[in-house]
């Protein structure tokens, strides 16, 4: 009779469990049913002792039996509501993702900036270290070292920027050529970055002052095939590997032979649009085997090391890649432009 | 240089191939800027393409096209298509009103622009028809100058419309070939669909003379004549040189005897003038030039003045020396001498001006004085004019040294100084001298007078003889040519193999070169070739460079250099939300004057260009600039920076440092949204966590701050500097007011400024790299909180550290997490709160051993600061 009271208890047990639905119910619940003191099996184990002691022990062990199925049942339906509580909580948490963020603006990077840190990081990968030098430099290593004559229209106050005093605004980075070779023996892998200033009207193609970066590798056995290699390495990396490249002869007194690189236009492929002038290539920039009297300038014999050296203008191949049509933008910082980068 | 296609081809035996020009003046170190058709009258006729065409509302057989002609657009006609930038051009597209019932939308026609005017005479004006301006006109091919009956343009057409049809999958017969040519004549011509844009339609349709615009570098001096070009572009594989040939070699007229003329030149600056020839043309007549001869100058740039003056120009041009014609009758020609001028001399040029002659200007002279300023301008006095029956005709060779000078003192460039500057031929002056008397004569007339003269410095032009080791090439180069392919290549652009000679071995001519072989300089060369490495890249040219393999030299260490401190300043800047900008380093004086302590520790230009003036010694003026202008356009707040150097003028010498200066204008939290918290400018405390933001993420903290009284450009009790190791690494603080009125910013807003020391950085992250591991206790803290009430004078930072003075090993740490002056506290007083941490490294502390350690702490405090404990 007793055990069907325990079974009917076990019943009920079950249905009510069936139908908590939160984790407070399921606490009553627990109580109500499994409570050490008050709860009903633990009321019908305290009736034990009016038992015949041959049914004590087979009532005991069924009463646990079912202790133990409401206890698995209270971890399987608790599971549940914690799990369906959780996907409430979810479906209330959900947040208008389109509204803005929280905090401040992220900056931006300066397109010139941006251009030069990207050239020196491929340089840094083919080997080059990087050297700065002074802005404020001397005629000896602005021009005369870099053979140029001393009558030369580089020279004139229109071309430079003299200061008071003596001295001048550095109008090339090759001057970092000079004063790193006067310094270091070779083998020397150098990139020297940098601002440089020539007195030019502002137009929208020239400005008094802009960037270049200037390279210069010298050791033993140093080919103009390496030159070639180099730079057609940097601008496959820079503008895509299948680009083409090419090297046509030109001019610059501290370099023989000189070279000229053009990239294959990035707009048309080569085909001819405005930005190359129809012509199918850009302009990267001046390059040569430095010239046997410029080493022995700074030192270092001719007959055993040669090398290369190139130079490029930094605000320039930011202006072709990005397509900026006026470098007046570049120094203007309309925010609306800088965030565009 | 700008040359005729026509003058170019002349000197070639064989066809010129115009396709492989570009190609052969690149490999041989020129460049082909442009090649442009000049046909009269088309300068101002483009390609356009027709987007729309809708008939006319008022007019039946009109209708109205909008037309497309990208760049070209000209203003008023007056610029011509290849001068307009795009800048220029306000809109590319056109409105045009026609009657051509051939054309419809999508043909690319040629447009005449407004300001044209046609070969046909036709003037092209903006012109209203009906009701609607029309800013152009579409052409047939007549109007374009070309004729039916011309074999080369009816054929040209025809093929034109050939290929049009092809494209279209039809193939004209020959009656329907006839019609289309003749249409193209009657009708607009509309061109195939392939055609670009916006191009000169001269360019297009080959129309007129084929010139080319070459440019050619300093160095290349021989590029400056047809000749020169020719002879490149022939070593380049371009075709047979035929160089005697040509339009020159007429007969001269003989007209009567003429008196004899003496004719004597004196070399009074050999070093200048090492050659001086010359020869006297009597009896002719000046007077207009040849078709011929003045279409070719103007095509090349040259103005034609006279048949004496062009013919001069013209084999200047031709073989690239330089000639000039005095008139005899104005010279005394048996007294020429080159000279230096004397002092106080002075000469009126052709172009009208009277200049005085600076004492080293070589001049050419004759006993009553100068007559010319050689190989630059001739003087007036002696120049040739309609009168002028008798000439000298002058072919020297000048250095280019002295021309160079001469030009630059004198501020005076001609045709005749940029060929000198550059280095003529000195063995082809003869050569030249007699050229010219030949077209001379030819065009005007007269005869050779006497002999010609040639006076020269004793054995000039000496032979210039050059060393070449064939390894050497190969080890330049990377390349592998015979030492005989060498010979060759230099042979082919006029080097001749040389016997060394005696003479070399003894110009001391070093070891190096015994077993060279010696090839001799052609003279149109000598500027440029004079050494074993210039030969070299003659060799290189000639294989082009194109066919030297590429090889990457191999590389035995890696650099040793890290990204310099100043990148990770500029990206945790950003990532705290400033913007990189670029700004100016040469700026106006004015604006750095309140940034150093007196203006002689500005480096300053020798010739200011505007607002160009001094280097900066700060990069603030700028910034606030950039933060003037954002605002002044709208935007609400600036976060920007810049690295960048500044430069300081010392006694004796000039330092540049690199500066890291960011400003914060505006409200840096803008308190929108429901999560944001309240908006608040940039002031001293959010500038403070800027500065040790960017320098905890690199690993530096503890750092102290030291009250900053007179930062230039920030507020006096508002500024401080973060200091390590005694190094300073950043400056901070508030924007002084005085700057607000001057550059226009908000006021009564605070703004901060942070300049960082990237050296200073760099130097105290290169010090802490040797630092080791310092082990850290895993026992559990004590913390304790106390308030204590001190004179208001008395800095946090001082408590601190009296703090940290008397807690010995067992306090941790020390914070201030508040601070309080008002009613709570008497007048002149305030009361700080501060947290104390104690930990030992070896056991858990408990609060027998803290409370002597806080007591003594606190008591330190009371008696060091006269501060009482707040209850
Ligand atoms: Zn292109």
């Amino acid at each position: 009779m007793t055990l069907t009271i325990a079974d009917e208890i076990r019943e009920r047990a079950l249905a009510e469990l069936a139908g908590a639905g939160s984790r407070a119910e399921l606490d009553e619940w627990a109580i109500r049913y499994l409570g050490r003191e008050r709860g009903e099996l633990s009321r019908l184990l305290k009736t034990i002792p009016t038992l015949a002691p041959a049914e004590r022990k087979p009532f005991g062990e069924s009463i646990n039996a079912i202790k133990k199925a409401l206890e698995a049942a209270q971890g399987v339906r608790a599971a549940e509501v914690r799990s369906q509580e959780l996907g409430q909580r979810l479906l209330e948490d959900r947040v208008d993702v389109t509204l803005p963020a929280r905090g401040t603006e992220p900056g931006h990077e300066h397109l010139v900036y941006r251009a030069r840190d990207e050239m020196i990081e491929t340089f840094r990968l083919l080997g080059f270290d990087v050297a700065e030098g002074p802005e404020l430099e001397d005629e000896w290593h602005n021009f005369s070292a870099l053979n140029t004559p001393e009558d030369h229209p580089s020279r004139d106050a229109q071309d430079t920027f003299y200061l008071q005093g003596g001295g001048l605004l550095r109008t090339q980075t090759s001057s970092v050529q000079i004063r790193y070779m006067e310094h270091h023996q070779p083998p020397i892998r150098i990139v020297a970055p940098g601002r440089v200033y020539r007195p030019d009207t502002i137009t929208p193609r020239h400005y008094p002052l802009f960037h270049q970066i200037e390279g210069l590798l010298v050791d033993e056995n140093v080919t103009f095939g390496d030159l070639k290699g180099t730079l057609s390495a940097f601008a496959r990396r820079t503008f895509g590997q299948s680009r083409k490249v090419r090297f046509r002869p030109s001019f610059f007194p501290f370099t023989e032979p000189s070279a000229e690189m053009d990239v294959e236009c990035i707009f048309c492929g080569g085909s001819g649009c405005r930005v190359c002038s129809h012509s199918g290539w850009i302009e990267m920039g001046g390059c040569g085997m430095v010239d046997p009297s410029v080493l022995t300038n700074v030192g270092i014999d001719p007959e055993r090391y040669t090398g290369f050296a190139f130079g490029m203008g930094i605000d320039r191949t930011a202006m072709i890649r990005y397509q900026v049509p006026d470098i007046r933008l570049l120094w203007e910082n309309d925010l609306r432009f800088l965030r565009q980068f | 240089m700008r040359i005729p296609l026509e003058w170019l081809a002349e000197k070639f035996a064989t066809e010129l191939d115009r396709s492989a020009i570009a190609t052969a003046l690149f490999e041989s170190g020129f460049e082909l800027e442009s090649l442009d058709w000049i046909r009269p009258g088309l300068e101002t006729v483009v390609t356009g393409r027709i987007l729309t065409c809708e008939s006319h509302p008022n007019a039946d057989r009109l209708r109205i096209c909008s037309v497309d002609v990208a760049e070209a657009r000209s203003h008023g006609g007056s610029s011509t298509p290849k001068g307009a930038s795009a800048a220029e051009a306000d809109s590319s597209l056109l409105t045009i009103v026609t009657a051509a019932p051939n054309v419809q939308a999508g043909d690319i026609v040629p447009v005449a622009l407004v300001g044209s005017r046609l070969p046909t005479g036709k003037e092209i004006g903006l012109g209203k028809l009906r009701g609607v301006e029309s800013y152009g006109m579409f052409c047939s091919a007549t109007e374009l100058g070309m004729a039916l009956e011309a074999p080369g343009d009816a054929s040209r057409l025809e093929a034109m419309e050939v290929k049009k049809a092809a494209a279209r999958g039809v193939v004209l017969d020959a009656a329907a070939r006839v019609r289309a040519r003749e249409d193209a004549f009657e009708f607009v011509l509309v061109l195939p669909t392939d055609t670009p844009i916006g191009r000169p339609i001269a360019d297009i349709l080959e129309l007129g003379d084929c010139v080319l615009e070459v440019a050619i570098t300093a160095n290349r001096g021989d590029g400056l004549s047809v000749t020169g070009l020719a002879r490149a572009l022939a070593a380049a594989g371009l075709g047979q040189l035929a160089l005697a040939g040509g339009a020159l070699g007429g007969g001269s007229v003989a007209g009567t005897p003429l008196p004899e003329v003496k004719l004597n030149a004196a070399l009074e600056a050999p070093d200048l003038c090492p050659r001086y020839t010359a020869r006297i043309v009597s009896g002719l007549a000046v007077g207009p030039s040849p078709e011929w001869m003045s279409r070719r100058l103007e095509l090349a740039g040259i103005r034609s003045l006279n048949n004496v003056i062009d013919a001069m120009n013209y084999v200047m041009l031709d073989v690239g020396q330089p000639l000039h014609a005095f008139d005899l009758a104005r010279i005394d020609a048996a007294t020429i001498s080159a000279r230096r001028a004397r002092p106080l001399e002075r000469l009126t040029t052709l172009d009208g001006s009277v200049r005085d002659l600076p004492p080293d200007t070589l001049v050419i002279a004759d006993a009553r004085g100068p007559l010319a300023v050689a190989g630059v301008m001739g003087g007036l006095g002696s120049s040739v004019s309609a009168a002028t029956t008798s000439v000298m005709v002058e072919s020297a060779y000048f250095l280019p040294g002295a021309i160079r000078r001469s030009a630059r003192t004198l501020g005076l460039n001609s045709e005749s100084s940029y060929r000198f500057e550059r280095g003529v031929d000195p063995e082809a002056t003869v050569e030249a001298l007699e050229r010219a008397c030949d077209l001379l004569i030819q065009v005007a007339g007269g005869q050779r007078l006497g002999a010609a003269i040639d006076v020269r410095r004793q054995g000039f032009p000496e032979p210039l003889v050059v060393p070449l080791r064939p390894e050497r090439t190969d080890r330049i180069l990377g390349a592998s040519v015979s030492a005989d392919d060498q010979a060759r290549m230099l042979a082919s652009l006029g080097f001749s193999e040389a016997q060394a000679g005696p003479d070399a071995a003894a110009s001391g001519r070093s070891e190096i070169y015994r077993d060279a072989r010696w090839f001799t300089v052609p003279g149109w060369r000598r500027h440029d070739v004079t050494r074993e490495i210039d030969l070299i890249e003659e060799i290189a040219q000639r294989i082009g460079y194109g066919a030297i393999l590429d090889t990457l030299p191999p590389l035995a260490t890696l650099p040793d250099s890290r990204p310099p401190v100043s990148d990770r300043l500029r990206e945790l800047l950003r990532g705290l939300g400033f913007w990189e900008v670029l700004t100016n380093s040469v700026v106006p004086a004015a604006s750095q004057q309140s940034f150093v302590s007196g203006p002689d520790e500005l480096v300053k230009l020798a010739r200011p260009m505007g607002d160009l003036q001094v280097m900066r010694a700060s990069l603030l003026p700028s910034l606030l600039e950039v933060a003037r202008t954002n605002l002044n356009r709208g935007a609400s707040r600036a976060l920007i920076y810049d690295v960048g150097r500044v430069y300081v003028q010392g006694e004796s010498s000039r330092t540049e440092l690199l500066q890291a200066t960011a400003l914060a204008i505006g409200a840096v939290a803008d308190g929108m949204w429901k999560h944001a918290p309240e908006a608040y400018d940039a002031d001293f405390f959010w500038a403070k966590g800027v500065a040790t933001g960017v320098l905890g993420a690199l690993g530096l903290v503890d750092l102290e701050a030291r009250q900053e009284g007179a930062v230039p450009g920030l507020h006096p009790g508002r500024a401080a500097s973060l200091v390590l190791d005694g190094l300073v690494l950043v400056t901070f603080g508030e924007l002084h007011p005085a700057l607000v009125e001057p550059y226009d910013l908000p006021t009564g807003k605070r703004a901060a400024v942070v300049i960082f020391h990237p050296d200073a950085v760099a130097e105290c992250l290169a010090r802490r790299e040797s630092r080791g591991f310092v082990p850290f206790s895993r026992f559990p803290a004590v913390e304790r909180d106390v308030a204590i009430v001190l004179d208001q004078g008395i800095v946090a930072g001082e408590v601190v550290a009296s703090a940290r003075q008397a807690g010995g090993a067992l306090l941790e740490r020390v914070r201030v997490f508040d601070r309080y002056a008002g009613p709570q506290v008497p007048a002149g007083k305030v009361s700080l709160a501060l947290n104390l941490r104690y930990r030992a490294p070896d056991r858990t502390l408990t609060d027998s051993e803290v409370d002597p350690v806080h007591a003594g702490i606190l008591d330190h405090l009371c008696r060091q600061h006269d501060a009482t404990l707040r209850v």
